[in-house]
C-alpha cells in the first residue's frame, strides 16, 4: 500500500531488500495461511517488515477446503544494521550446514573464530534424510517446489531438532543473531532454497570424517562449491557428542 | 435519472484478519456516510514485526451517492 508500515527505528537508514513470492495454505483461513507463511519465512530471513497479498484461492477436495495465499515479501539483504546503542554497523553473514556434528565442540570453536571482533549473523541449516512416507502436499510451498515434507513422527528429524536445541543453548552465550531451520532432503537443494530467501558471505559445512560421513561420500563440499559462488569452510569433526 | 457517485479509499487494520480490517474501515465510513452499497477490496497486505504478523491491512474503495448540499 501507499504508506510505509510502522518502523521501530526512528531514524531512516539505507536498506537493500530482495522481493520474493511464497505460497502458503491453511485449512481454516487465509489469515492463518498468511501467519504460517510469515512464521516459516522468518526462520531464515532477517528484518521482514511487510508482505503484500498477491493472490488468494481455495482448493476444494470433497468437503475439505484449503485456503491458499500468495504473498510477496521483502527482506533485507544488505549488511547494514543498527546495534543496541543506535550505531550503524556492518555484519558478516554465515550459513552453517550441519546435522550429526551440530552438537560437537569443534563447531562452537569455529563459530568463535569466525565472529572474531566483528559483528556476525548465523543461519543454521540442518538437512536430514527424507523418510519414505510423510510426504504431504498441503503444506507450505516455496516457488518451484511441488510439495513440502511434514516432519512429524520422524526419528531423523527429531534427532536433528534435539542437536539443534543443544547448539542454540551453546550459542546463546555469544550474543549473536541466530536463525535456524531443519530441512528434509538433499542438502544442496536445501541450501539453494535458503539462498533464494537470504544471502550470505560464507558457508560452513560441518561433517563426520571420511568413511563415516554420508555427506563426504556424496562429495558434498565440491557440490556446494560448484553450486554457490561463496567461500566454503569444511569442518571435519572426529568425535561425536564430545560436550 | 442521472446520478453522481463519490468514491473514496480507506485502509482498515486488524490484528486478526483481512475481513475484520475491511469491516473496521466500513464501520468508520458508515459513521459519516449514508447509503453505502458496495466496498471493493483494492489491496491487502501485512505488517510484520519480530517475525510474526502484527497487522492485517485492507484497502477498500467505497462509493456512495453524491448529494448536493441541501439547505
Amino acid at each position: 500500500m501507499s504508506e510505509q508500515p510502522r518502523s521501530s527505528q526512528g531514524e531512516a537508514s539505507s536498506r537493500v531488500e530482495k522481493v520474493i513470492r511464497i505460497v502458503a495454505s491453511s485449512p481454516t483461513s487465509w489469515a492463518d495461511a498468511a501467519r504460517n507463511a510469515i512464521a516459516e519465512a522468518s526462520k531464515s530471513m532477517h528484518g521482514l517488515s511487510a508482505a503484500r497479498l498477491v493472490d488468494t484461492d481455495v482448493l476444494v477436495r470433497g468437503r475439505s477446503k484449503l485456503y491458499r495465499v500468495k504473498l510477496e515479501i521483502q527482506f533485507q539483504i544488505d549488511r547494514n544494521r543498527t546495534d543496541a546503542h543506535g550505531m550503524h554497523i556492518q555484519v558478516r553473514r554465515f550459513l552453517i550446514v550441519a546435522n550429526q556434528t551440530l552438537a560437537n565442540a569443534g563447531l562452537e570453536r569455529l563459530v568463535h573464530e569466525k565472529i572474531g571482533d566483528s559483528a556476525a549473523e548465523f543461519h543454521v541449516l540442518v538437512p536430514h534424510a527424507i523418510p519414505s512416507s510423510n510426504v504431504d502436499r498441503s503444506g507450505l510451498m516455496y516457488p518451484n517446489m511441488e510439495f513440502n515434507i511434514i516432519e512429524s513422527h520422524n526419528q531423523t528429524a527429531e534427532d536433528a531438532a534435539q542437536r539443534l536445541e543443544s547448539f542454540k543453548l551453546s550459542f546463546a552465550n555469544l550474543g549473536t543473531d541466530l536463525t535456524t531451520e531443519i530441512a528434509a532432503g538433499d542438502p544442496v537443494a536445501a541450501i539453494r532454497r535458503v539462498m533464494e530467501r537470504s544471502s550470505f558471505d560464507e558457508i560452513i559445512l560441518s561433517t563426520l570424517p571420511v568413511g563415516v560421513s554420508r555427506w563426504l561420500k556424496l562429495d558434498l563440499p565440491s557440490r556446494i562449491e560448484r553450486a554457490f559462488d561463496l567461500p566454503l569452510t569444511t569442518l571435519v569433526q572426529h568425535e561425536t557428542g564430545s560436550r | 435519472m442521472d446520478s453522481v457517485y463519490n468514491v473514496i479509499e480507506l485502509i482498515g487494520t486488524s490484528d486478526e484478519s483481512w475481513e475484520l480490517a475491511a469491516s473496521a474501515a466500513i464501520d468508520e465510513a458508515s459513521k459519516t456516510l449514508r447509503d453505502l452499497r458496495v466496498a471493493q477490496v483494492m489491496e491487502q497486505d501485512l505488517v510484520i514485526e519480530d517475525g510474526a504478523v502484527m497487522l492485517f491491512r485492507t484497502k477498500i474503495r467505497l462509493s456512495f451517492k453524491h448529494e448536493s448540499d441541501r439547505v
